[in-house]
């Protein structure tokens, strides 16, 4: 068994004029180290996925397992960031990224230093005593993101964290999650293709709803990756692939 | 212009758009006659029920009003042009300049002490230590203090007054052991020993017999522009007043009717000459007297002068043209 | 020439001072406009001054009452019961709010009940105060309480249902426990909302202090305007009209200072700002 398993999730809404089938017997088998995003159109149930997996939902049938343990409720070795960075504005960039480690018990001086050095990891040693609306939207998901890998993490879920940052500072920030994240175990969510051959070392596509794996593409090279002519045709696949995907569907 | 400039034109502006409708004004057409549900107000609702104002060629409202400041306002403000109050609140009003004066009487006696039927006082002097709930600076305040102190206590010393602002309030208090004894009026305080839990422990009438209760009052502007619809109706209700004497069963159901509560039997009991008396009669020594003790009481700070309060001449002229 | 020079820098500088100092200026040109038109209009008798005495009558009636102590202990009865009373409804309304907030179950049960409660008006219960507490002041404050906890209820449950699910959510993928993301993410949310909360309930609570104080007291603001209307010193019942008005204005005051300590992470400009005209600079 992998060490992150999805076995044949399924996940039902009850909305205003019936019921909402969001996904559907999703298998999924992620090894220990791997970086997989998941790609798909806007509705096909990618955030769902991710949810189910942090523990904030639960399945309607079938389940998850990290290292053979089924998930069935929230916890710091499943840590989660979102598009917005949410960081508590009542807390200053250091008091929120010991946020976790508070929570687990950790006395007050230890989790101050350790928090100061994951902000020093992300060059944000100065901005320590800063409150979340002092610091730009860059330097907040860069919090956001210290946050979550101070905790250590077994696994890290991101459900598209870079999709409101300009075109630059979404670049500089891929290359810093790929350089933080090396060697951990990560679930990304995106809708942008290029961003997922960039980062992933597996791109696994979900169909339109109800979602379900339709193709799972491993990417070659080490990430984050440049724009190769060979990138720039997969990049052009995932994308037919995707539009068939929208053709069969309206059909 | 600068704004604070315009601030201060605006305040000017609003505020005497405001204002301008605080300023009563002189009275045209019908009359409005102000009463309280109480028993000594029957002669209104005599004259009311039988249109005895429009057999004169009057035009007449009889208003029903649950208090006697509310009353006092609308006479100040000139939406009633008469009034029947207890004397010390037209005393209260007229010591403040407010333009009224009293013109007649319309009930005596009537207000006492209840207690309660079971544990209650056997008399005045062992009220002492005790709570009495009372209504602050009413008449039946004022009442209470004076015969408190003609039974040897002192009203700030030797009881603990509880004051409170509604009728119903002093007998809910009374009847709940809240306190000792409650400063009340008719006919509350027969309804109270019908219902078999209330003893009257006295009338006021004991220490001063035939003390004013509530009397006739009127705007100085009124009586002065309508010198003879005041003496027509100040005839009218002296036969209001003859009449409810002479049929106290009938005048029973009046009471009955308009309150709508209270039942024709008990209301007609606590009619009795040893609780109450409707009459007309006024003597301005007697309003002074009660003037007296609301200044010794700290309620005002001096008598107003008799021609202030009372002007006795309507009430005279109605009484000597009378076949 | 430097005489010329000095002049401007002066008349510099008082700009300077006037645009820095003219939002205080007018708040009190406004008040003192209305002090001097209420003052010329009833000295004038252009409104009968039985029904509303000059403000100067009204001013030295007040340092009358002030001299004789009798002001003093009227208020700080009243100030006395109104605290009891807004601390005992804001002890129970914010934990019921949060809770009602949290548990649509519980909010559904309640909600019919806080329907037909909040309407009834705090001279409603009077009956039912005396009946339960008996006389002093624990009916008056339980008057005040009835007056302002409904009230705080529905603030607290509105303030907990826009508390963001977003930081609920980072806060139990970070190992908050339900508690945890209670104690650490919901209250904290909260206090902006709260001290809001406090501001009104507190303006709620001296409101109801009239009605509380017609319930056997001896003492009290709301018994002094009581007595006052009762004996027609329109004066003394504009003097407490005015002192309940300047305690709310100090109390408002406190409560914007406390916010702005404990809630100095709040960001950015306030809507308002951005409606104002710039000013030009000197």
């Amino acid at each position: 068994m992998s060490y992150l398993e999805l076995i044949g999730v399924c996940k039902r809404y009850h909305a205003v004029d019936g019921e909402v089938v969001a996904l559907h017997d999703v298998n999924l088998s992620i090894e220990r180290g791997e970086f997989v995003v998941l790609l798909g159109h806007s509705g096909c149930g990618k955030s769902t996925l991710l949810q189910i997996v942090a523990g904030l939902e639960l399945a309607s049938a079938g389940g998850a397992q990290l290292d053979s343990r089924p998930i069935t409720h929230c916890s710091a070795e499943r840590a989660m960031i979102f598009q917005d960075p949410n960081l508590f504005p009542w807390l200053t960039a250091v008091e929120n990224v010991a946020f976790g480690l508070r929570m687990a018990g950790y006395p007050p001086g230890e989790r101050r230093r350790m928090a100061q050095q994951a902000l020093a990891r992300m060059s944000l040693g100065a901005a320590t005593s800063l409150y979340p609306h002092e610091l730009s939207g860059g330097m907040q998901q860069r919090v956001a993101l210290a946050r979550a890998l101070v905790l250590d993490p077994a696994v890290l879920l991101m459900d598209e964290p870079l999709a409101s940052l300009d075109a630059l500072l979404r670049s500089r920030l891929q290359h810093e999650i790929r350089a933080r994240c090396a060697g951990r175990t990560v679930l990304f969510v995106t809708h942008s293709i290029r961003e997922a051959i960039v980062l992933a070392d597996r791109v696994v596509i979900l169909s339109p709803r109800p979602g379900h794996v339709q193709h799972d593409i491993v990417v070659e090279g080490t990430p984050p990756r440049s724009l190769t002519p060979a990138l720039v045709h997969l990049e052009q696949e995932i994308e037919s692939l995707m539009l068939q995907q929208e053709v069969s569907s309206l059909s | 212009m600068k704004s604070s400039a315009r601030v201060f034109l605006l305040a000017i502006g609003l505020t005497l758009m405001m204002l301008t409708g605080c300023t009563p004004p002189q009275h045209r057409g019908p009359i409005t006659i102000g009463v309280r549900t109480a028993n000594d107000h029957v002669p209104f609702y005599v004259a009311d029920r039988q249109q005895l104002y429009r057999q004169r060629g009057l035009d007449v409202t009889v208003r029903l009003v649950p208090g006697n400041t509310e009353i006092i306002e609308a006479l100040q403000r000139g939406d009633f042009q008469i009034g029947a109050v207890p004397v010390t609140t037209a005393i209260a009003a007229i010591a403040q300049g407010i333009p009224l004066h009293i013109v007649a009487m319309t009930g005596r006696g009537s207000d006492g002490l209840l207690v309660r039927q079971q544990d209650g006082a056997a008399d005045v002097a062992s009220l002492r230590g005790k709570k009495i709930a009372t209504i602050r600076a009413s008449i039946l305040d004022v009442l209470l203090r004076y015969t408190l102190e003609q039974a040897g206590l002192d009203p700030e010393r030797d009881v603990e007054l509880v004051y409170m602002a509604k009728l119903g309030d002093l007998i809910s208090a009374l009847k709940t052991y809240q306190v000792d004894a409650c400063s009340n009026t008719e006919p509350f305080m027969t309804d109270a020993e019908r219902q078999g839990w209330g003893r009257i422990l006295t009338y006021y009438t004991a220490d001063w017999p035939d003390h004013p209760c509530c009397v006739v009052v009127v705007r100085d502007d009124f009586a002065r522009q309508n010198p003879r619809a005041l003496r027509d109706i100040l005839a009218i209700h002296c036969a209001a007043v003859e009449w409810s004497n002479e049929h106290l069963d009938e005048t029973a159901q009046v009471i009955t009717d308009y309150l709508q509560t209270f039942d024709p039997d008990m209301v007609r009991n606590s009619l009795d000459r040893s609780r109450m008396f409707i009459d007309y009669h006024l003597q301005t020594e007697e309003i002074e007297r009660m003037a007296g003790l609301m200044v010794a009481q700290g309620l005002i700070s001096s008598i107003p002068p008799a021609d202030r309060l009372v002007d006795l001449a309507p009430l005279s002229d109605v009484l000597k043209n009378r076949p | 020439m430097s005489t010329l020079r000095s002049m401007m820098g002066a008349w510099s500088r008082l700009r300077h001072i006037h645009v820095r100092w003219r939002p205080w200026g007018s708040r009190w040109v406004l008040l003192l406009a209305l002090a001097m038109v209420w003052e010329l209009v009833s000295r004038l008798a252009l409104v009968d001054p039985l029904l509303l005495p000059p403000f100067t009558g009204v001013l030295s009636r007040g340092w009358e009452l002030s001299l004789s102590g009798r002001l003093a202990g009227d208020l700080l009865a009243s100030a006395w019961r109104v605290l009891l009373g807004f601390a005992l409804a804001a002890l129970l309304a914010n934990p019921v709010g949060i809770a009602l907030g949290l548990y649509p179950a519980i909010e559904d049960l309640m909600s019919t009940l806080l329907s037909v409660l909040r309407p009834l008006s705090p001279p409603a219960w009077i009956p039912l105060a005396i009946l339960w507490f008996g006389i002093g002041d624990a009916p008056a404050v339980f008057i005040i309480f009835v007056g302002t906890f409904f009230s705080l209820v529905i603030g607290t449950l509105a303030a907990t249902k826009a508390v963001d699910s977003q930081l609920i959510k980072v806060a139990l993928t970070m190992g908050a426990s339900r508690w945890q993301s209670v104690c650490h993410v919901i209250l904290p949310s909260l206090l902006p909302a709260l001290i809001t909360q406090v501001r009104l309930g507190l303006g709620l609570a001296w409101m109801c202090v009239i009605a509380a104080e017609m319930v056997a007291v001896r003492r009290g603001i709301g018994f002094l305007m009581i007595e006052a209307r009762n004996l027609f010193r329109t004066e003394d019942v504009i003097v407490g009209m005015i002192t309940i008005g300047l305690v709310g204005l100090c109390t408002d005051r406190l409560l914007i200072g406390v916010e702005r300590v404990l809630c100095r992470w709040r960001a950015g400009l306030a809507p308002s700002q951005l409606y104002v005209r710039r000013e030009r600079s000197p």
